[in-house]
């Protein structure tokens, strides 16, 4: 099964931070067999709306080839931590080789 | 607006104008591409109704569910102001 995951981290940690964040969630992923495809980073952007009081955040986003209960388990995980804004996982065909149109270098 | 729509009296224009999302060259409907899912919200942030867009039923499904996407990951407003 192919998966694509956003994060997205509070605006309030410092860039370093953030990155860590992104690296360990990588890690419990692929830690449990799940393969990573793609990477890109968003950086940080304003958010539409307010998240648990932040207006900024730090997005990545991923496309992984791994077991479903894998991502039901990362989601628990992941919801008792403050600093983890938003999680949305959906499932694709197949994973694109473009870049998408939120990558920081295409956006100015 | 409303009111030329559905006066019966007015000369009728047949306006068979072509989904603008579908075919060759057509856009990829997507909840990353912002500025596309943007040209189909009104200024408060609801989704404009296919009858307005011309967008076919199928491909105004996938908008839909892109602009739910994109909300959920606050790239798109709910409401805004």
């Amino acid at each position: 099964m192919f998966y694509e995951n956003v994060f997205i981290f509070s605006g309030q940690l410092s860039n370093k931070a953030a990155e860590d964040k992104y690296k360990e969630s990588l890690g419990l992923i692929t830690k449990s067999g799940g393969k990573i495809l793609k990477e890109e980073k968003w950086g940080l952007r304003d958010l539409a709306y307010k998240i648990k009081k932040n207006s900024k955040g730090y997005y990545y986003m991923i496309n992984c080839d791994c077991d479903p209960k894998i991502l039901n388990s990362f989601n628990v995980k992941v919801k008792q931590d403050l600093n983890f804004l938003r999680f949305l996982n959906i499932k694709i065909k197949e994973v694109s080789k473009e870049e998408s149109f939120l990558t920081e270098k295409k956006e100015v | 607006m409303r009111n030329k729509v559905f006066d019966n009296t007015a000369p009728r224009m047949i306006l068979s104008k072509s989904c603008p999302l579908s075919g060759k060259d057509a856009p990829t409907v997507d909840y990353k591409n912002i500025n596309l899912l943007k040209r189909y919200t009104t200024e408060k942030g609801k989704i404009l109704p296919s009858r307005v867009t011309q967008v076919s039923t199928k491909k105004q499904k996938e908008l839909s569910t892109a602009i739910k996407r994109a909300r959920y990951l606050a790239l798109l407003p709910y409401v805004s102001n």
